[in-house]
This record gives C-alpha cells, structure tokens and sequence, in this order.
C-alpha cells in the first residue's frame, strides 16, 4: 500500500467512531442460553440442534464461507479457492457419512428411504434441478445457508429473498407429485455400497475429489495469468 | 492521484467486484478507487481478488455493517 493511500483513509475515517455492539451481544447470548435451558428441559435433543444451529452459523459468519461464490467465482474471477474449500469439506463428510453409513448397513437392510445421508434417485432431474438452483443462487446473492446467516449479520435484503425461498419451496412441494410422476419416478437408485465393498466405495469418491482439487488449482494457474 | 467512488450499496456478490473490475480499466495508474459496500462478503471477496492481481488493497469498515474498499492502480 502506498503511503498516499494510507493518508486517504487515515483522512476520510480518522474521526469516525463505531457504535458498541457489546450489550446487544451479552442480551442475545442471554436470550439464546435461556432457550436452551427450556429446549433442554422440554427434549434434549433440541437444545442440541439449537447449539449446532447457532454453531455453524458462527462459523458460516467468521469463515465468510459462501457456497454461492464457491461455485460462481472459478467462471467469474477464475478464483478456485473457495471451491476448493468445499472439496476438502466434501472429502471428509464422505469418510464421516461412510463410517456411518457403514455402521447401518451391518445391522439394517438396505432400504433407501432410512439410510442416513439421504439416498435418492439420479437422473436429469437432479441436473434441472442444481441448474435452476445454481441460477437462483447468484441472483440472490447467497444458497440457503448463506442467506439465513446474512439476515442474522443484519441484512435487510434477505428477507426477501428468504420470502422468495419459502415460496418457491411451497411451489415446489405443491407440484413435486407432478414432476415425481413424470421424472423422478423412472430414475434408478444407485447406491454404490450395494454393488463395491466398503472400502472400494470410499476410496473411489476421495479419489474423484482429489482429481477435482487438483484440475481446480491447474485452472485457477492456467488462467490467472490472462487478467 | 485522482481517487474515485464507487457506490455499491445494497448491491449484491459479485456485482462490486464487477464494478471494480471495470473501473480499473479507466484509470490512471496511481489513481485509488474505493467502493463503499454494506455487504459482508464484498471486502473478503474483493481483497482476494485484489492481492492475487497484486494491487494494494485495504478493507475498512466505516461503520457496523458498512464497508469501504480502497484499491490502488500500481499497472
């Protein structure tokens, strides 16, 4: 940074003084204790979603983890970094997911519907469908998670866009026996465990990731010369 | 040094960084342009773009929930 640059700042926000957000902070800590006390006392497993809930929006908030730009920024800037954040997370949900997974199928039958992990059918559907999402995404500025944590940092416009979220759901759930009929119920099911052993299953996807991550960082370096 | 503003409030990811972009084709090297934001990803997300086109940048948030980028042209 130039000095002249440090001098302009310096000269347009020297003076300036921020509010104290501290008692707001200590007065919602309170309020969010006081609720898990009482989700505590009513189930416990509520007050355990409530603390994740609050968990990982902090970590959204501090992280500034934006799946929106994870998958916007390698076409728009050619910037890869986030989107290699979301493999690495991808990777260790894969063996998380699998050990649990694994622990299920040893006792259970295979029956898609209770699989933890939500197993479901592919086909052109899912295609349309992370299109459409993808679209969306952009527009609004934020997926689903990014938008809930930003009306939580205080962004007015994510009402909105949390409005449009809760029609467009409602839409969907509405019609979802038309498009169920007419595509979804044609796809097939696959699920790799029942045709690859275990350790097969798990390896293979780590290994997609990885290739992923690296092809990322070949094309982040291939094209950041040309800005 | 000339310095420029660009208003980006209320607009969303990517857009400042658009803007940003295009503006720095206009000027003059030497020249600050600072883009005053209210959006949180905006400085995490023009600073990233701006250190690895190696152009100083500084992110300061003039008050709660509202930023100013200031990117200098050094090419």
């Amino acid at each position: 940074m130039s000095n002249e640059m440090a001098r302009l700042i310096e000269k347009r926000n020297g003076a300036k003084k921020k509010k104290n957000q501290i008692p707001f902070g200590i007065i919602l800590l309170i309020l969010a204790l006081t609720l898990c006390i009482g989700f505590w006392q009513k189930e416990y497993k509520l007050a355990i979603c409530w603390i994740l809930g609050i968990g990982i929006g902090i970590v959204l908030r501090y992280s500034r983890f934006c799946f929106a730009a994870a998958l916007r920024d390698p076409f728009l800037v050619k910037d890869t970094r986030l989107f290699r954040g979301m493999l690495l997370a991808m990777m260790v949900s894969t063996i998380g997911f699998a050990v649990i997974q694994y622990v299920y199928i040893q006792k259970n039958p295979i029956e898609y519907d209770f699989i933890p992990g939500a197993v479901t059918s592919v086909g052109i559907h899912v295609v349309i469908g992370a299109f459409l999402f993808g679209v969306g995404m952009v527009i609004a500025g934020g997926c689903s998670s990014g938008v809930l944590m930003r009306i939580g940092e205080g962004h007015a416009l994510q009402w909105m866009v949390l409005l449009g979220f809760f029609i467009g759901t409602i839409l969907g759930a509405k019609h979802y026996g038309f498009w169920y009929e007419h595509i979804i119920e044609h796809a097939k099911t696959i699920y790799f465990f029942e045709y690859f052993d275990f350790k097969i299953v798990v390896l293979g996807q780590l290994l997609v990731l990885f290739g992923l991550y690296v092809l990322a960082i070949w094309y982040e370096n291939r094209y950041r010369k040309d800005m | 040094m000339a310095v420029r503003e660009i208003d980006c409030l209320y607009e969303l990811c990517p857009v400042p960084l658009l803007k940003a972009m295009k503006e720095l084709k206009t000027m003059e090297v030497g020249d600050v342009v600072i883009i005053r934001s209210d959006h949180s990803c905006v400085g995490a997300n023009i600073k990233e773009w701006a250190v690895k086109n190696q152009y100083p940048v500084e992110v300061v948030e003039v008050e709660d929930g509202e930023w100013e980028v200031y990117i200098e042209k050094t090419k």
